[in-house]
């Protein structure tokens, strides 16, 4: 005998399906609680992450850069604090010139002295 | 999909709690089945839904039951009872203890049937209610069981046959 034809098998067909159908309204409420979470758009992960990412690339990207600039060669470049002063000065441009010469006088006058 | 979850979910209820026996854990495996099938398989043609549905929902039931063979040998350990070294998908009978859910049975046809159902080993109950009540055939309730047609065909006999014997006692007395 089909399984459709047989007697016993619809009887418990009907049963089932009324029991299902006359759920409580709590488990009724928590299975609707169930489908709209399963229906919820899932955010990917990485979205989440994206601003932590973004800001720990910054500061490697900040890291690098600091740290790969070529060290200034000795005497050749802007050498801070010293030329700073020299540009600020109110001596003319022409003391700072002849500085060498300067430098030997002052050392003859020790000698001769 | 909203409207076949909304068509389905009372049934896949009933089916994990025969299973289970505790509504908490019925409701968690249905939810579980629901989201698996809406972020895996929400692109496949809808004729493919039902199948896939219960293929996840058998499989959360799989897993239900063996954390509990597990939680039932902790209790072994610690005394309370004795560990099951016995398959529980096999032997388990899937009958739970009456609880408030018991309550919304009210037609006595509906409650013998209700028990007839629940009193079946898991595996002869849930081919039952793939093939009788779901309408799937034998290979796809075979997938979603993870078992052989052969087995799903040998369960499912099973079943009627206890179904029947069991019902029509109850009828007699």
């Amino acid at each position: 005998m089909n399984d459709d034809d047989d007697p016993l098998i619809g009887r418990i067909r009907s049963a089932l399906d009324e029991g299902a159908a006359n759920l409580d309204g709590a488990t009724r409420s928590r299975l609707a609680q169930a489908r709209a979470r399963a229906l919820e758009p899932r955010h990917s992960h990485w979205r989440l992450w994206l601003p932590a990412g973004g800001a720990v690339f910054a500061s490697v990207l900040a890291a690098v850069l600091w740290l790969g600039q070529p060290a200034p060669l000795p005497g050749n470049g802007f050498n801070g604090v010293a030329d700073l002063e020299l540009l600020t000065s109110n001596d003319g441009l022409e003391l700072y010139q002849e500085l060498d010469f300067y430098r030997w006088l002052e050392e003859e006058d020790v000698h001769a002295g | 999909m909203n409207r076949f979850l909304a068509e389905i979910e009372g049934r896949a209820f009933r089916i994990a709690w025969y299973a289970t026996g505790n509504r908490d854990d019925a409701l968690e495996l249905v939810q579980e089945a629901m989201i698996g099938l809406v972020h895996r398989y929400g692109g496949r043609d809808a004729g493919q839904w039902p199948a896939l549905f219960h293929t996840i929902l058998q499989s959360r039931i799989r897993d239900w039951y063996r954390r509990e063979k597990v939680r039932s040998r902790l209790r072994g350990w610690f005394g309370r009872g004795e560990p099951d070294d016995e398959d529980p998908l096999e032997q388990v009978p899937a009958d739970p203890a009456g609880g408030p859910e018991r309550q919304m049975e009210s037609a006595q046809t509906l409650s013998a049937i209700d028990s007839a159902v629940r009193a079946l080993p898991l595996r002869q109950q849930q081919a039952f209610l793939l093939r009788a009540w779901e309408g799937l055939d034998t290979a796809q309730t075979a997938a979603a069981m993870g078992i052989s047609a052969g087995s799903v065909k040998t369960h499912y006999s099973r079943a009627v046959q206890a179904l029947r014997e069991r019902l029509e006692e109850q009828h007699h007395e």
